[in-house]
């Protein structure tokens, strides 16, 4: 029982927080899950604030 | 810390270089405007900081990506420039690096592609040029990583200092006395006067504006035109941008003739001998189709899904069964042991088994991209464009957005026209992406097992061919052309490296793995309690459940389509978070315990043609979450956005419609 | 004479480039062809497609309709 609840709880955990983050990240348009998002962790390049 | 910056034309190597200094894996290839944003990276031995931007031609920027290279070098601090020369064109590049030495910031000369300059018979003295242009010279080869130590040593150790007295060139005593004047009216305290004078006859925007800032507009105004007036009429030139260009190449040609030496003729024969084939006058086209139609070949039959299904094998046999024991051994709940088999074993096990034949797809695009056919397909393709009001250099976009429309979006940055930029961003998303690619292997895999690669490449050519269409239409009516322009620089062929494609293609294929691990992981759980809930409690028979409900009110909406069921619908709706979430609902939804078991509920569900419906409507319907961000972002309008979203629903009903209408009318059902 | 007249491979001299199109001649400039530059034409796709050129061992596609404001003189 115990241990059903661990995993129950680490299963939706990590369920709602990769949810989030993936919303979070693509509302802002920076960063996608795709091949740049390497680059987009180094450094992401905002064109709208660059061209202030 | 100091922060360098790689500056130097398109397609010299500077990704290269900044991979090897940074021991980072930045995408790179071999066109034209790969790079389009700045990538920062740490110098190996944490030296300091080095910046990877867009390539420029010269400083006076006429597409986005050049704009946001040059504007950085105009207005963001750093210490000094790695100014990368491509050596087999060296006349052309030094046109940028006189205009970096002129702005008088501290600069190394990096000499890329000495190989291929000895190759065509260029010997260069680079001690010469040094001393000519008073600077370090250090030749590189960046592909091999030959000569970065050295250049990481001169950017790091002998960090050269600033430099002392700008570089100069005489432009000819006309426009010398308008530069005088333009420099005498300037405000105290104005940095590089004497560069901001001579980039603002060469007619750069982004000086001018910031003049403009702190001067009489008028004046300059005034000012430039009658300096064009007089060298107009001394020199015989249409333009005063025109005559700087020809003084500062003249400058060069002087340098050049004391430290260049040609041995023999150039030759070109191996990219000439391709050429002829590929970009023939009438087979150009037809090759790019048989290349597309190989392409889905070896992704579908001959080697992706024979290795998705060893796959998939291993996934529901001995790791299906190690968990099973394991979930048993520690007596876990029934509820626990759904959630993990039904939810996230179909879940995220069915998006994985389609990782093989991402990878082969992906392997394919890489090597269009490193081999230099890139910019070919370009060329071949323009005559076509321009009859839909578009260029062939939007068909880069396109391509690289088969593999995802995120990227592809990005590269439209090197469009010069800003219609047809847009055009491009908003028709990307039509290009079928490696995520519609496990949807399509899911259906085809039981519909059209005879001719799987001839369906999807139909579905391929069906998104193309719609773009193509919109194109038309939307240039005709709602964004019409001034004047649309392509030149496109054709790079020499290379025979691409294992080790560049290898990781360029892991570099694209990572971002996948990693969604499954994460975004689709977190999908599945909660698909699956949408389907194990209902408003009578939980654990309710699947067509109960809340999943059933929504998903039933879009079902209704897709009747006429042939799959008005709530299960299309409920797949359709997660479909928009990521394409791939639509495989993870339908094994879901089936409860299919492995892939051939879903196929074989699937048969009953769908007819082929509904089935060609489904995949044409999955092609369409809207761009994914993260695409629509990146559209955002790029057109930095929310109208433009929700335009991509909404004609795309509406050209996928009507679509999908007329495929069941004919598919009918020629007696499928 | 105009470009596009030319033979296939043989090298001429541009004597005056005529711009209809302001974005297309800055980015000649910028790859180097401006007047004066020695040019050949490499290839042409045909149904009015672009041209190729080759200019200092660099090759460009351009359209037609541009290539046909290039004048250009024998050597």
């Amino acid at each position: 029982m115990i241990a059903s609840i661990v995993i129950g709880v680490a299963i939706f955990g990590y369920a709602g927080w990769t949810l989030t983050s993936y919303i979070r990240k693509t509302k802002k348009g920076k960063c996608a899950s795709c091949s740049l998002a390497k680059s987009c962790e180094s450094a992401c390049s905002d064109v709208a604030s660059m061209s202030k | 810390m100091t922060v360098t910056v790689l500056a130097g034309n398109p397609n010299t190597g500077k990704s290269s270089l900044f991979n090897t200094l940074t021991g980072s894996y930045e995408y790179v290839g071999n066109w034209a405007g790969v790079t389009v944003e700045k990538k920062v990276g740490t110098l190996k031995a944490g030296k300091g900081s080095l910046i990877d931007l867009p390539g420029l031609y010269s400083l006076n920027p006429l597409s986005h990506d050049e704009e946001v290279a040059s504007r950085f070098l105009m207005s963001e601090p750093f210490d000094s420039i790695l100014n990368v020369v491509d050596a087999s064109q060296l006349e052309r590049n030094l046109n940028l690096t006189v205009q970096l030495l002129e702005y008088g910031k501290p600069l190394l000369l990096a000499l890329n592609m000495m190989d291929v300059a000895k190759q065509n018979g260029l010997v260069i003295d680079t001690q010469r040029l040094s001393e000519l242009l008073g600077v370090q010279v250090v030749p590189v080869v960046a592909r091999s990583g030959k000569g970065s130590d050295q250049v990481l040593e001169a950017i790091t150790d002998h960090a050269p200092g600033t430099a002392l007295e700008p570089y100069s060139i005489w432009y000819g005593d006309t426009l010398e006395k308008a530069v005088a004047e333009l420099i005498g009216q300037m405000p105290q305290g104005t940095a590089s006067p004497r560069w901001m004078a001579v980039q603002f006859f060469e007619g750069n925007s982004v000086v001018r504006t910031s003049l403009e800032s702190k001067m009489d507009s008028a004046w300059l105004q005034r000012l430039y035109q009658t300096a064009e007036e007089a060298v107009r009429s001394e020199f015989g030139v249409r333009t005063l941008s025109q005559y700087m260009r020809k003084q500062r190449a003249e400058h060069i040609q002087g340098l050049l003739a004391h430290c260049v030496r040609h041995t023999k003729e150039g030759h070109l024969t191996f990219s000439e001998r391709i050429d002829r084939i590929v970009t023939d006058k009438y087979l150009g086209i037809p090759i790019f189709l048989l290349f597309m139609y190989l392409t889905f070949k070896l992704t579908f039959e001959w080697i992706g899904s024979p290795l998705s299904d060893l796959l998939d094998a291993f996934i529901n046999g001995p790791l299906r069964d190690g968990t099973t024991w394991l979930l048993d051994s520690i007596g876990a709940q029934d509820f626990i042991k759904a959630l993990i088999f039904d939810g996230i074993f179909a879940g995220v096990g069915g998006v994985l088994v389609f990782v093989p034949q991402i990878f082969i797809l992906f392997l394919i695009i890489s090597f269009i991209e490193d081999s230099g056919y890139m910019a070919r397909i370009a060329s071949v393709m323009d005559r076509l464009m321009e009859l839909v009001g578009l260029n062939g250099k939007t068909f880069i976009p396109m391509i690289i957005g088969f593999g995802c429309n995120v990227p592809g979006i990005m590269a439209a940055r090197t469009i010069e026209q800003p219609k047809e930029r847009l055009l491009t961003i908003i028709l990307t998303p039509l290009m079928s992406c490696s995520a519609r690619l496990s949807v399509y292997s899911l259906f085809v895999g039981i519909f059209f097992k005879s001719n799987q690669a001839l369906v999807v490449l139909s579905l391929y050519v069906l998104g193309v061919v719609l773009a193509l269409v919109l194109a038309k239409l939307f240039s005709s009516t709602i964004l019409k052309q001034q004047e649309s322009m392509f030149v496109v620089e054709l790079p020499p062929y290379r025979i691409p490296q294992w080790k560049t494609l290898s990781r360029s293609t892991w570099e694209k294929g990572k971002g996948f793995v990693r969604k499954a691990g994460t975004f689709i992981f977190g999908g599945s759980v909660l698909i699956w309690l949408l389907s194990y809930m209902g408003p009578h409690g939980w654990n309710v028979p699947m067509d109960q459940s809340f999943l059933a409900k929504i998903g039933g009110l879009i079902g209704q909406v897709l009747t006429p389509l042939g799959f008005g069921t709530w299960q299309a619908g409920a797949a359709l709706i997660t479909g928009f978070l990521a394409k791939e979430v639509v495989v993870s609902t339908m094994n879901i939804i089936y409860a299919a315990p492995d892939t051939a078991a879903l196929q074989g509920l699937l048969a009953g569900h769908f007819t082929p043609l509904q089935a060609y419906s489904f995949m044409a409507f999955i092609l369409l319907y809207v761009p994914c979450l993260a695409t629509v961000g990146v559209i955002r972002k790029e057109t930095m309008s929310a109208r433009w956005t929700w335009f991509s979203v909404l004609y795309a629903l509406v050209v996928a009903y009507v679509i999908s419609y007329a495929i069941v209408l004919i598919g009918r009318a020629l007696g499928y059902h | 004479m105009k470009l596009t007249e030319i033979e296939l491979s043989l090298p001429v001299r541009i004597v005056d480039m005529a711009c209809n199109n302001q974005l297309v001649c800055r980015r000649l400039n910028d790859l180097g062809i401006m007047e004066g530059t020695l040019v050949s034409i490499k290839k042409r796709l045909p149904f009015g497609g672009p041209i190729t050129l080759e200019a200092g061992n660099q090759w460009i596609s351009i359209r037609r309709c541009e290539a046909l404001q290039i004048l250009v003189e024998a050597v």
